[in-house]
């Protein structure tokens, strides 16, 4: 009975305002303490509620290292350094081990890259499916199991008896990534962060995997984190994006606007990639050099060594000396570079 | 599953044959003449008569040929009659029985001491490597490795036997006679256990669905119980199963210094006294339980992991 009570009231706590879940100024440092190196740097991200936001960049810019620290999930070596992150209005930094394993699954539920790693080899697929509902909703082995059959009808497993019953190694991985989405959403979390849910897929078993993301989603009113450096994905599923560089967002705003008119180089860059564009010489667009990380940069913007404006611009001297703060081109885009100018309906409000 | 059995039935038979064939032909190794060797068992004088050797070998039937020489010895030693003890006289199924008995109490005692301290030792320093705990396990661990049997067990004896008497000093006579033995004989595997277990443990907790497990809302314990220990066992299984099969054969320094009635003292007094049954008897014993034992591991691996299960169509 508590339990049916708490969830009602916990959908009302936050006003509707505050976003679900914000991330300010996250620093995180990785390696052996006293030579740690900073990875990712202040970092910020709003998710509101029934929002799906797609994070998106280039690998090694820390996006994986900043899912997990929404629910202090990071690996051994890392460490958040500074910042803050509020979940419904609660700060998960000051959360003990308790507190944290009440918000894991329950409130925040997590799917990753690799599906099939991600489950025990040794445990049947309903156990390690029941483990949230057993934890969280408190169900007895009985109702849990029957629960967990129920799931698995809801994302798609055929043979959902016969299937809990299976050890991880009988399953593909489109049908593992189902299980994890079925154990993620057991204990209907307000949350779902999807960690490059389908980069290790087939193209037509990641359609259906997403197809099925987005309907859990809107079904359950859930709101999305979206991991992802696939753009195809991003304009499909996601409201908002959110474009990280080198350990912090370098531009964000509605889907539409940043698919359609990026204003950054990078985000350029990435859209161009992706739709395979060819040069004026017929070759295929590629955007040149290597990401840096965080920790080889001194000064100046990220992007800069790379980027193909900042030779031409007037802002050539700004590229190198300062950072570029993150700032308003249009509504609720913005963006981090010297040569994007609010756009002019913006600069009249 | 009847594949798998029927394979490992057949290596098991395989071993068993090569290895009664190697005991059967141990008599003819140095001296050549297993009638000269009963005989200078039996007697001091070294100038054997030839025809008290020739009445022996008839006597003993050695003057038949080799494979039906082997065949019978085969169908004795099946029915675990091993012959008599060329020094005590008495049945060697019987003396075998019994230190096989000693040895396997001891061992196990041991082994199983060594694994339920070094389980959680293990696991606790693989929780946090370069912490508390493993700075202490990684001093633990080198300490016992590097002090030898011999040192420890009259260790032993002197504190707790001699200035505590809490136990006894020596012999083998219900069970505060095994306390001293089997702690002296854990320490060593405790320290390799112990290595094992934390190197497995700190494999499986950095796995991908440890990290699956504890975003479920699993705390760290829960998760290591669930999730950890099974899939960190198999190393541990080969080891325990090695310390198990290495003591069978008696541990020679402990059995002599405790004065324990074990293989080990069996085997050292049979090799000295030349006691040709004795040592046919216990090669025997010795490799067919490492085969035995071999078998539970290869049962166990089974059992814990069920994509193996599954491709031995189980
Ligand atoms: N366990 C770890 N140990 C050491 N370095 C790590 C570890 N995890 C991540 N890093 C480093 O931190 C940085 C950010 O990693 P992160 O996994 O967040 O990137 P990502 O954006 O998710 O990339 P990808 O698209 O490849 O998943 C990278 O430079 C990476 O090398
Ligand atoms: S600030 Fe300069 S270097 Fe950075 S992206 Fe903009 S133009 Fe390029
Ligand atoms: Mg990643």
């Amino acid at each position: 009975m508590s339990v049916v009570v708490s969830l009602a009231e916990r959908r009302v706590t936050a006003a509707p305002a505050e976003p679900l879940l914000a991330i300010e100024d996250l620093h995180v440092a990785i390696g052996p303490s006293g030579r740690a190196a900073p990875v990712i740097e202040g970092m910020n991200l709003e998710i509101r509620r029934s929002e799906i936001v797609a994070l998106v960049g280039e690998s090694g810019s820390g996006k994986s290292l900043t899912a997990l620290s929404a629910t202090r999930l990071l690996p051994r070596a890392a460490e958040i350094t500074r910042g803050r992150i509020r979940f419904d209005g609660e700060d998960v930094l000051a959360m003990g081990p308790r507190a944290l394993d009440g918000l894991r699954g329950n409130r925040i539920g997590m799917i990753f890259q690799q599906p099939q790693a991600m489950l025990d080899p040794t445990c049947r697929v309903g156990d390690q499916v029941a483990e949230s509902l057993r934890l969280h909703r408190g169900l007895s082995r009985e109702a849990a199991g029957a629960r967990v059959v129920e799931l698995f009808r809801e994302v798609g497993i055929p043979a959902p008896e016969a299937r809990a019953r299976d050890f991880p190694y009988a399953f593909s991985g489109g049908m593992a990534q189902r299980v994890m989405i079925a154990a993620a959403l057991s204990a209907d979390p307000d949350l779902l962060i999807a960690d490059e849910p389908t980069t290790a897929l087939d193209v037509t078993v990641q359609a259906q995997i997403l197809r099925l993301l987005h309907e859990q989603c809107r079904q359950r009113r859930m709101s999305l984190l979206l991991i992802s450096h696939d753009l195809g994905i991003v304009a499909a599923l996601a409201d908002r994006v959110a474009v990280m560089y080198a350990g912090r967002v370098i531009e964000e705003g509605p889907a539409r606007a940043i698919l359609s008119a990026p204003r950054h180089p990078y985000t350029r860059a990435l859209v161009e990639c992706s739709l395979l564009k060819r040069d004026a010489g017929g070759r295929l667009v590629a955007l040149p050099g290597s990401a840096i990380s965080a920790r080889e940069l001194s000064h100046g913007c990220r992007f800069q060594p790379r980027c193909a404006i900042a030779a031409q611009s007037a802002h050539n001297h700004d590229c190198c000396s300062s950072e570029p703060a993150l700032a308003c081109c249009h509504g609720s885009h913005k963006a981090r570079c010297w040569a994007v100018k609010p756009e002019p309906e913006e600069a009249q409000q | 599953m009847w594949h798998f059995a029927l394979r490992r039935g057949t290596v098991l038979l395989l071993t068993l044959f090569v290895v009664s064939v190697v005991a059967f032909l141990i008599p003819y190794i140095g001296e050549g003449d297993p009638a000269l060797l009963v005989l200078r068992a039996r007697i001091a004088d070294p100038n054997v008569d030839p025809a008290t050797l020739e009445a022996m070998r008839r006597q003993l039937g050695l003057d038949r040929p080799l494979a039906i020489q082997y065949l019978a010895w085969l169908g004795d030693a099946l029915r675990g009659d091993f012959g008599l003890s060329f020094i005590r006289r008495a049945p060697v199924g019987d003396m075998l029985g019994g230190a096989l008995l000693v040895s396997i109490t001891l061992a196990l005692s041991a082994l199983l001491l060594a694994l339920l301290v070094s389980a959680p030792l293990g696991t606790l320093a693989a929780m946090r490597p370069g912490g508390r705990a493993d700075t202490a396990a990684t001093l633990l661990t080198q300490t016992l490795i590097a002090i030898p049997e011999y040192w420890m067990a009259p260790m032993g004896i002197l504190i707790f036997a001699l200035w505590l008497g809490w136990l006894p000093s020596a012999g083998w006579d219900g069970p505060a006679s095994l306390v001293l033995p089997a702690l002296v004989l854990a320490l060593r595997p405790l320290a390799y256990f112990t290595r094992i277990i934390r190197a497995a443990m700190i494999d499986v907790l950095d796995a991908p669905y440890i990290t699956a497990a504890r975003s479920r809302g699993l705390g760290m314990t829960q998760t290591v119980m669930r999730h950890g220990l099974r899939n960190g066992a198999m190393p541990v299984i080969t080891l325990f199963a090695l310390w198990l099969a290495g003591l069978l054969g008696g541990s020679v320094v402990v059995e002599v210094i405790f004065a324990i009635p074990g293989m080990g003292r069996l085997i050292y007094e049979a090799v000295i006294n030349k006691d040709i049954p004795v040592l046919q008897a216990g090669f025997v014993a010795i490799v067919a339980l490492a085969v035995v034992i071999n078998t539970l591991v290869d049962l166990a691996y089974l059992a814990i992991n069920p994509a193996l299960r599954h491709s031995h169509g189980a």
